[in-house]
């Protein structure tokens, strides 16, 4: 009766962790459920945690990079206008006048390309470097920003540009405003020489700002990929946690009812054990 | 002749009366919880020399009441039963610790430090977002909330422990004074009738001490109970040695009087006070570990942090903060107070003259979490926090194994000593009819000399 009593109270305390591992879905509630496994717990539940920033990162990251690309492209459309209308108006069938007239469409095209070197995303100067909280250039086209580029971790050991260095990108070997206010002088002083070199400059900014465009495309490239890696990672991860935390429910179930049924049997015999020896037949 | 077989057949009579008396205590104590099933000893009494040198019966005495204990079985059952005791108190103390460091809680230590250096991780992506800031200031101060809550809750579960130490000495104390009543009365005892319930209620006692701090027990041959901790005896014959404690909060520790003073007795101790202090002892570790974390950790994060720059430009200060000559770093630990109230002094830049956007320290700072700080460099604080839960984990499943494999050794132990011991009524039954037979015959033999008697006399007549 007394080993019965034990069994009885040992199947109880079977029961209710069971009853735990089915109601919460997990076999692992505490450390003393699977001592072993914590450490491996702990490691996998750390790495689901940074993928979800890791993919938070270069979500925006991607948001960034898509706004610089577009205002890279509208920078070399402007770059372009500038170049046909030094094209156009280094031929000598145009007069000062008209010239005259072509430098105040030149004006625009300096005011249109400095508003878009300060092209800002979620208040950041893109182009600014790491002093995003100014603009990259001031009104008479000088770079004002910093020569480092901020980054953000994407991924373990994996950084991607959130901001660029403008005075690199926009102009590693050029000088896009220089070349801008060159032809502008130019056209105004009906210079036809002067507004071929400064055709020069002006092809030398848009290869700059070609490669501007490759490196944009590039952090791209990888801000992608590291979002894509962290996706299929987490994926990965939430396989491996439920492997070693959850529970096969199915299984844990049928091993309640098993035990309940067990401790139901246990519950019968103890009821049922009554004297029924030698006494009653005398 | 007839007067002597008169004799014969009334020491039948009173001795089978002794047996029916002795069956029936039996049979209606069957259920009575430490009751030891007695046994009727007879003897024949010295016989009669008669006149013609010939030795004639003299009938039937009952000599003892015996106590039908399987010593050898008894003994190992308290002694199990210490064991067992031991590790179930070590068990539940430990697994109600546990509860403050349940897996997955999102409020727990592990949960806490992953997510302040994903806060450090995500302010990467805009160091001068003051949002982000604050949530990785705010991601630090959960870290501390947590590690202060796991460390109150560890010297809380060390206090609990130990007035529980406490209460139970005083319970054990009384126990061994009653202890010493009862073999005061044993000893003073008629050998025949008193004993065996003043032995069942000693036993009573015996079995609660072993349950509560585990002995070695002795039966003696004079029917006393001897009961010893560690070697060092703590009942012998109508002596006791009381327990008290020494020590303060944490270390406190198990004594028991000896000639001229007290000998320590922790590292002997079994039973729910060995088990609490088994207890008590692992919680002390574990809390010393999270101390040692919290240090390290606090050291290690406040050496990056003040080589970088906060949003002022200014050097960085501490992080976190441990107060000097702390007792236990992990209550103690807490947020910068300075940068608590302003998150711009998160020291994220590499340089003082670094832009807004530069998160150069950052990478330092989130760098730490793969630092391997802890264990002679062989474990970063991810890990280490593990191996806290993993020990702790272990210890919990140690006990519960030991219990249940000491609870599965008594239960065979209870087996052997109930197969001798407990009262079987279907023995009882049959002694009842030897008993009943017995009396019957021998009141026959009473009418069979009264027959004589009355013949002889009318002959006489």
């Amino acid at each position: 009766m007394e080993a019965l009593k034990q069994s009885s109270t040992s199947m109880g305390s079977r029961i209710a962790k069971l009853n735990e591992e089915v109601s919460t879905g997990k076999r692992i509630n505490r450390a003393s459920d699977d001592p072993g496994r914590i450490s491996q717990l702990h490691n996998v539940r750390q790495q689901l945690n940074n993928q979800g920033v890791y993919m938070k990162n270069a979500t925006q990251a991607e948001q960034l990079l898509n706004v610089a690309d577009t205002a890279l492209k509208d920078i070399h459309a402007t770059l372009s206008e500038a170049r046909e209308l030094a094209v156009q108006f280094a031929n000598e069938i145009y007069n000062g006048d008209q010239r005259g007239e072509a430098a105040n469409v030149t004006d625009t095209l300096f005011d249109r390309a400095l508003s878009l070197t300060n092209t800002q995303f979620n208040e950041r100067h893109i182009f600014a470097g790491t002093a995003y909280d100014q603009a990259a250039y001031n009104s008479s086209g000088v770079y004002q920003g910093s020569t480092d580029s901020p980054e953000a971790v994407v991924g373990d050991s994996l950084k991607v540009k959130t901001g660029f260095d403008g005075s690199d990108l926009l102009a590693g070997s050029s000088d896009m405003f220089g070349s801008l206010t060159d032809l502008k002088d130019a056209l105004n002083a009906d210079d036809t020489a002067a507004i071929v070199a400064a055709l020069d400059d002006i092809d030398a900014a848009l290869l700059d700002v070609e490669k501007g465009m490759v490196e944009v495309g590039g952090e791209m490239r990888r801000s992608i990929d590291a979002n894509g890696l962290a996706s299929n990672l987490e994926v990965e991860l939430k396989q491996a946690k439920a492997s070693i935390e959850e529970t096969n429910v199915v299984d844990a179930y049928s091993r309640l009812v098993q035990l309940q049924t067990n401790f139901d049997a246990a519950m019968q015999v103890t009821s049922m054990q009554r004297y029924s020896g030698l006494f009653t037949r005398i | 002749m007839s007067i002597r077989t008169l004799h014969i057949g009334r020491t039948g009579l009173k001795t089978a009366a002794y047996g029916m008396d002795v069956t029936g205590q039996n049979v209606t104590n069957a259920s009575t919880e430490g009751y030891v099933r007695r046994r009727l000893v007879q003897q024949t009494r010295a016989p009669h020399r008669t006149e013609h040198g010939v030795f004639t019966g003299q009938g039937v005495t009952a000599s003892a009441i015996h106590r039908d204990i399987d010593r050898f079985a008894t003994e190992r059952c308290f002694e199990g039963l210490g064991e067992q005791s031991m590790a179930s108190t070590a068990h539940e103390t430990l697994s109600i610790v546990e509860a403050n460091f349940r897996e997955g809680d999102t409020a727990s230590i592990a949960d806490r430090l992953d997510r302040f250096f994903d806060a450090a991780t995500e302010l990467t992506s805009e160091p001068s977002d003051h949002g982000l800031r604050l949530a990785m200031r705010d991601a630090g101060q959960d870290l501390v909330d947590s590690v202060n809550r796991g460390g109150d809750a560890l010297i809380e579960s060390i206090r609990r422990a130990e007035d529980r130490i406490k209460d139970e000495i005083t319970g054990i104390n009384k126990l061994l004074t009653d202890m010493k009543v009862l073999h005061e009365r044993i000893s003073d005892s008629d050998a025949v009738s008193g004993p065996a319930d003043l032995m069942d209620a000693r036993d009573g006692l015996a079995e609660e001490l072993a349950q509560k701090i585990g002995v070695d027990v002795d039966y003696q041959a004079n029917g006393q109970l001897a009961m010893f901790v560690g070697g060092h005896a703590i009942v012998q014959d109508v002596h006791i040695r009381e327990l008290s404690t020494a020590g303060s909060s944490g270390t406190l520790s198990v004594k028991m009087s000896a000639d001229g003073g007290t000998v320590t007795v922790d590292s002997f101790l079994r039973g729910e006070l060995g088990g609490l202090i088994k207890a008590r002892d692992q919680i002390a570790a574990t809390l010393a570990d999270l101390d040692t974390f919290t240090e390290e950790f606090v050291d290690e994060i406040n050496a990056q942090h003040s080589s970088g720059f906060d949003a002022y430009g200014a050097p960085g200060l501490d992080f976190f903060s441990i107060p000097a000559g702390a007792t236990n770093a992990s209550t103690d630990m807490s947020l910068d107070t300075a940068l608590a109230v302003d998150a711009q002094m998160i020291a994220a830049a590499g340089s003082p003259s670094a832009e807004v956007g530069d998160g150069e320290n950052l990478q330092a700072i989130i760098d730490v979490e793969d630092t391997a700080l802890f264990t002679s460099g062989t474990q970063n604080s991810r890990e280490f926090i593990a191996s806290l839960y993993s020990d702790l984990g272990n210890a919990i499943v140690g006990f519960e194994v030991d219990a249940t494999t000491h609870g599965a050794i008594i239960n065979d132990l209870v087996s052997l000593k109930d197969a001798n011991g407990k009262v079987d009524l279907d023995e009882e039954a049959v002694s009842l009819i030897q008993y009943q037979a017995a009396y019957q015959a021998a009141a026959r033999v009473v009418t069979a000399a009264d027959e004589l008697l009355n013949e002889l006399m009318a002959t006489v007549r």
